[in-house]
């Protein structure tokens, strides 16, 4: 009984329809990628010491040894307890 | 008279030197970053009226610069524009070592790293305020033209765009004003500079007030700006007024 009654409304997608979300899905992930590099940049230069930030480039990713995460792990252990 | 004579001349010589930096390079950014805001924000409140999954987060993904100071928004584009620290180092170093993005230090293209910054902060605002616009069409008046055979086409662009025209009229006050007299942005990102390739009118009446003492032509600026606000505001204000008693 229910699938006569759907058959006409509810139909099966057709590829032509996949594409267009696929492209829709596409333009918006683009523009979260230019919306989000600054807050990416701003956050990763928040983690680094400031050696790093002179030297080291926009990338991420650190040096392998982990030099600035290290630094400032020892600087907030260091901190004289209140 | 003579000394009418000599200050017409003086005035002449004045705009003469500083016409490309004080109205042409500004102006062409102002509308740039104006058009580029309007677009780019009219294409993702189009996009995200799609019934999409993940709208909401999507839209405050796309909201989020307005939450953030410009000067914030012109240190984070001056590291990404850096060409020893930014993108075209960062893109060298993944292997492509002909790489070249120097627009933030080439006099030429400086202007359009301030439109790059100005848009992504402002168009994301713009979004939500096409959104809104959006989301206030009427369901019944779509499922006529639908009814009447309209395609989405047409729909859009003799029922929808009619509809949220107050919405332009809106975003473009609101940006125009915005960028007329965005101060902070550029100084955090070019402070103006190379040279004087990214002066805007703000910056311009601060350097002219506030480092060379010259008063006169700062508060003349200033005058300027407010008479360029008010150019664009009142035609429009008139012409939605005049329609709306009709």
């Amino acid at each position: 009984m229910s699938a006569p009654s759907t058959s006409g409304i509810v139909r099966r997608k057709s590829w032509g329809q996949s594409v267009q979300r696929l492209i829709l899905f596409a333009v918006l992930g683009l523009f979260c990628l230019y919306y989000l590099t600054p807050l990416v940049v701003m956050v990763a230069t928040s983690l680094k010491s400031l050696a790093e930030i002179r030297t080291s480039s926009l990338s991420t990713a650190g040096p392998p040894d982990h030099q600035g995460r290290d630094a400032c792990r020892a600087r907030c252990l260091s901190r004289p307890q209140a | 008279m003579a000394n009418v004579t000599s200050n017409s001349v003086a005035a002449g010589r004045f705009l003469q030197r500083w016409m490309p930096y004080i109205v042409v390079s500004p102006l062409f950014a102002i509308s740039l970053s104006i058009v580029g805001c309007m677009i780019i924000g009219l294409l993702l409140a189009v996009l995200l009226d799609q019934r999409i999954r993940a709208e909401g987060f999507l839209r405050t993904l796309y909201l989020y610069p307005m939450a953030l100071s410009f000067i914030v928004t012109g240190t984070a584009w001056k590291w990404i524009l850096n060409p020893t620290l930014g993108m075209e180092s960062f893109v060298r170093g993944m292997g492509f070592p002909n790489f070249k993005f120097d627009w933030l230090v080439d006099p030429q293209m400086a202007i359009y790293t301030v439109v790059i910054a100005g848009v992504w902060q402002s168009s994301g605002y713009v979004m939500a305020l096409f959104l809104a616009g959006l989301w206030s069409v009427d369901d019944e008046i779509l499922k006529a033209a639908a009814i009447d055979g309209a395609g989405s086409l047409r729909t859009f662009g003799s029922i929808i765009l009619p509809i949220i025209r107050l919405v332009f009229f809106s975003s473009l006050i609101i940006l125009s004003h915005l960028a007329i007299k965005s101060f902070d942005l550029v100084m955090a990102l070019t402070a103006g500079g190379p040279g004087y390739a990214t002066d805007m009118p703000a910056t311009f009446m601060y350097s002219f007030a506030f480092q060379r003492s010259e008063l006169g032509t700062a508060a003349a600026s200033a005058v300027m700006m407010l008479v360029t606000i008010t150019a664009i505001i009142i035609p429009n204000l008139y012409s939605e007024l005049r329609r709306g008693t009709k």
